[in-house]
């Protein structure tokens, strides 16, 4: 009895603690995001590329949602097993709406970044929402303001996200807190309490700079290459669902209703002693892992989707070859066939002289606005983000002792 | 009860605003020379065109394939009619990736969970030139349902 009441105390303040920074990371999130289908990823790029301190506010946003996610489940599965489900009903309820609330904003937040991940899942979700029986269709045309992905989406999405769901988050957390005020009062008036929160606090986010949250290449509706696949926690049910295709509603009807129908009944059920709600408790995470070990295995051999900054080098090395080897040659001698016929000799990339006499800067205004009579201006055809990486690439694979 | 008050506006107007399909009349998207096509051979192509919704104009891209017989044209939405990803081609017909449903050439489903076949798009042809009528039908149902 006492290491479990151990593993609900402390998967308890986990939770409120990562309710805590996913909020407020969120709040300084919103302060540099737009919901729109043209600038949502810039912004998104902004926060993670540009920005001073969006970087950091991304990782703890995604890391803490993840670990809320997780931190929630042990509560509930601990509060289960240990027969407080019946005893503090109210509790009970208010912890499930909470958790559900949270997964839900957890599906809404997904898309907002629109890279490539976040359109493709969230049009696999929004595709299982639709096979819900009767409503399915009627509910997913509600949240996407039409029956495609439109310039409503993102706004209504974020809406969800940030507002809605959030205060619903809000009204619960303090029905909660209410509830159980004599105990927090307790744990916040002790000393060594606060300091082992706040020394928790500091090694996450020394623990967290160093990961980032991902982000993958802007949204491409016709990208054929793309695997969308789902978050770790969605993975068991987007593997289920493979065994189910000719019946989806199975999937996307019964067995939510099911697991949520029983997650509310549960402090009425008759209390059958503590061996028998271990067992059940640990079925359910034994189908989890189960089918999320089915999921990681049949995609084993799927060639997992390039990062941001590696889809970038993908298509520099593209461009470069498109756009640039006519002139500049495939070895970046300036012997390509075009070449030949200018005035001034074209710069060769291997030599060490030409690197001593340009900076990165006049590079890119090189590339972006050409040079001479020679050289055309690629304003029009790349972006000053696909400049950079052609740039990057080109001092990668031609630059003397290049050093990253 | 008050709260379903208050609130009835908003889930109003979120029930009502949807992005516009219908009205757009002129839905032809030229798709290239009809000399250009081979004969008798599959052809991935990028559609490339603007559309309206609400306030905004939007570049879109869409994916087709195209397969020019001696007598006909067919053209096929590479949007998958069970869960919307996009199909590819293969040597049987089309695979799609996400649920591994399978299609003939002709469009009709050989295996996997799509409840229809591929999605036929209307053509023309004017001057020499293909037109495509480029048009979005709900995923997961028996009929076509167009809704964009």
């Amino acid at each position: 009895m006492r290491p479990l009441r151990r593993i609900i105390t402390v998967s308890a303040i986990a939770s409120l603690l990562f309710l805590g920074l996913v909020i407020l990371s969120g709040w300084g999130l919103s302060g540099s995001y737009v919901p729109s289908l043209t600038d949502a990823f810039p912004a998104t790029l902004y926060l993670e590329k540009y920005s001073s301190g969006g970087h950091l506010l991304r990782s703890i946003h995604y890391y803490s949602s993840s670990g809320l996610v997780f931190s929630g489940f042990v509560f509930l599965c601990c509060f289960y097993i240990s027969g407080f489900a019946a005893k503090y009903r109210k509790t009970w309820i208010l912890g499930v709406v909470l958790y559900l609330l949270i997964v839900g904003s957890a599906f809404t937040g997904y898309v907002l970044p629109l890279d490539q991940n976040a359109y493709w899942g969230t049009k696999v979700r929004l595709g299982i929402v639709e096979t819900v029986p009767l409503v399915g269709t009627a509910i997913a045309d509600f949240l996407r303001g039409g029956a495609t992905f439109n310039s409503a989406t993102l706004p209504r999405f974020f809406t969800l996200h940030g507002s809605v769901l959030a205060a619903a988050i809000f009204l619960c957390l303090f029905l909660l807190i209410h509830s159980w005020k004599s105990v927090f009062i307790q744990y916040l008036s002790d000393q060594r309490f606060n300091v082992t929160l706040l020394v928790s606090i500091i090694l996450f986010f020394i623990l967290i700079i160093r990961f980032s949250a991902p982000l993958e290449l802007p949204a491409d509706p016709a990208d054929v290459e793309y695997n969308p696949r789902p978050d770790w926690y969605f993975l068991w049910l987007f593997q289920f669902g493979k065994y189910v295709e000719w019946a989806p509603w199975i999937q996307s009807g019964v067995l939510p209703l099911l697991g949520i129908g029983f997650l509310f009944a549960v402090p009425w059920l008759r209390n059958h002693g503590q061996k028998r709600r271990s067992a059940i408790a640990v079925s359910w995470c034994l189908g989890w892992l189960v089918f999320t070990g089915l999921a990681i295995i049949d995609d084993k051999d799927l060639p997992g989707n390039p990062n941001y900054s590696e889809g970038m080098a993908i298509g520099a090395e593209k461009n470069f070859n498109r756009l640039c080897v006519d002139c500049h040659g495939p070895g970046g001698l300036g012997d390509g066939p075009e070449a030949q016929a200018f005035d001034l000799p074209t710069p060769d990339f291997t030599a060490r002289e030409f690197w001593n006499n340009i900076d990165e800067q006049q590079m890119i205004i090189a590339v972006r606005d050409g040079k001479g009579n020679d050289m055309p201006d690629f304003s029009g055809s790349l972006t000053y983000e696909q400049i950079l990486a052609l740039i990057h690439h080109i001092e990668k694979s031609f630059k003397p002792n290049y050093q990253e | 009860m008050i709260v379903s008050f208050i609130s009835a506006p908003a889930i109003y107007f979120w029930q009502t605003d949807r992005s516009v399909t219908a009205e757009i009349d002129d839905r032809w998207i030229d798709a290239g020379r009809v000399d250009d096509l081979p004969i008798d051979q599959w052809r991935e192509e990028m559609l490339l065109f603007q559309r309206q919704d609400r306030w905004a104009t939007f570049e879109q891209k869409e994916l087709i394939y195209i397969h020019r017989s001696a007598q006909d044209i067919t053209v096929f939405s590479a949007i998958c009619p069970h869960a919307a990803c996009l199909i590819r081609k293969n040597d049987a017909g089309f695979g799609c990736p996400c649920h591994k449903s399978s299609f003939a050439s002709d469009g009709i489903v050989l295996a996997g969970p799509s409840p229809r076949s591929l999605d036929r798009l209307d053509t023309k042809v004017q001057d020499g030139r293909l037109y495509v009528k480029y048009e979005k039908f709900r995923p997961g149902t028996k009929t076509k349902e167009m809704v964009g």
